[in-house]
């Protein structure tokens, strides 16, 4: 099984290299229980517009949830554009643009639903030619 | 590394609970042990990665067969296996898949690995779906504060 992660996971390892919160899109935490990931590229991909979908969501993981979130801000304060928003002192929502051009932009999306009550912090990474406002059409569809 | 660890360790690789990290690290501390320091456990966990053999087990004896720990041992070898071969089959159509532009579809719950599309995408929706509430909450709260500052200026 640990083979079937390592190859499986390999390919487009690389896409959202240099951010802090690259180590948690890795096959490391793919086998974390109360951890949700989600891995979508290509073809598949394209009918959402986008070149890479990636995704993580912890539950009931308060220490994880936390570390992620940590991530987020250290990689949200590079942002070139950034959507943020904060409940009890904590992020509870956040979109930043990351840069890049063309197929290469990436853009995170946050969600700490601690402030709300809930154990449950997701993480979205996506990268594609698409801009800010199409994101937010998306996560609004 | 201490016995007990060592063994927790090893019950972890057993039930297939272990993560990449943990696996080299019980690799090495189990091929660290000098032979005197081995017992059946560590013995039975070196023969499942492959580093020794197990000699065939008197009856009554741990290593029995209807022996939890052998039980297992036949459980992850399956696993081992048909991980190999979901890997061969995988990687066997992944050319055609790059030449028509496939990509992957995988998510992982608890550890579990789902590759129907229908499944990831429907998680996929449902993750969007939490952002796109929380972003229309955030502009909520924005027009809530926006018509505070508004009824302020008009004083």
């Amino acid at each position: 099984m640990a083979l079937a992660v390592a190859s499986l996971l390999s390919i487009d390892a690389c896409a959202q290299t240099g951010l802090n919160v690259a180590p948690f899109f890795s096959e490391e935490y793919a086998s974390e229980k109360k951890l949700t990931s989600v891995t979508l590229t290509g073809e598949k991909c394209g009918k959402l517009g986008l070149r890479v979908y990636k995704s993580v969501s912890v539950t009931d993981d308060a220490p994880l949830a936390d570390r992620i979130r940590r991530a987020v801000a250290k990689d949200g304060a590079k942002a070139t554009l950034k959507e943020v928003a904060y409940r009890g002192g904590e992020l509870y929502f956040g979109l930043y643009s990351m840069g890049g051009k063309g197929a290469g932009r990436r853009y995170l999306i946050f969600l700490n639903r601690r402030p709300a009550g809930q154990e449950k912090t997701i993480l979205v990474y996506i990268e594609g030619n698409i801009s800010e406002e199409t994101v937010k059409k998306l996560i609004k569809r | 590394m201490d016995k007990d660890r060592l063994h927790i360790l090893i019950e972890h690789y057993f039930d297939g609970d272990t993560t990449l990290g943990e696996e080299r690290e019980l690799r090495a501390a189990l091929l660290a042990l000098a032979p005197a320091e081995r017992d059946q456990t560590t013995e039975e966990a070196l023969a499942v990665m492959g580093y020794a053999r197990m000699e065939a087990a008197p009856a009554g004896n741990a290593a029995s067969a209807d022996s939890p720990m052998r039980w297992r041992r036949m459980l992850l070898r399956g696993t081992a296996a048909a991980a190999v071969a979901a890997v061969l089959a995988v990687t066997a159509v992944l050319p055609r898949f790059a030449g028509d532009g496939g990509g992957e579809c995988i998510a992982y719950v608890d550890g579990s690995r789902i590759v129907d599309e229908h499944a990831v995408m429907g998680i996929i929706d449902a993750q969007l779906g939490e952002m796109g509430e929380a972003a229309d909450d955030v502009s909520r709260q924005m027009e809530s504060d926006f018509s505070e500052i508004r009824e302020a200026m008009d004083f």
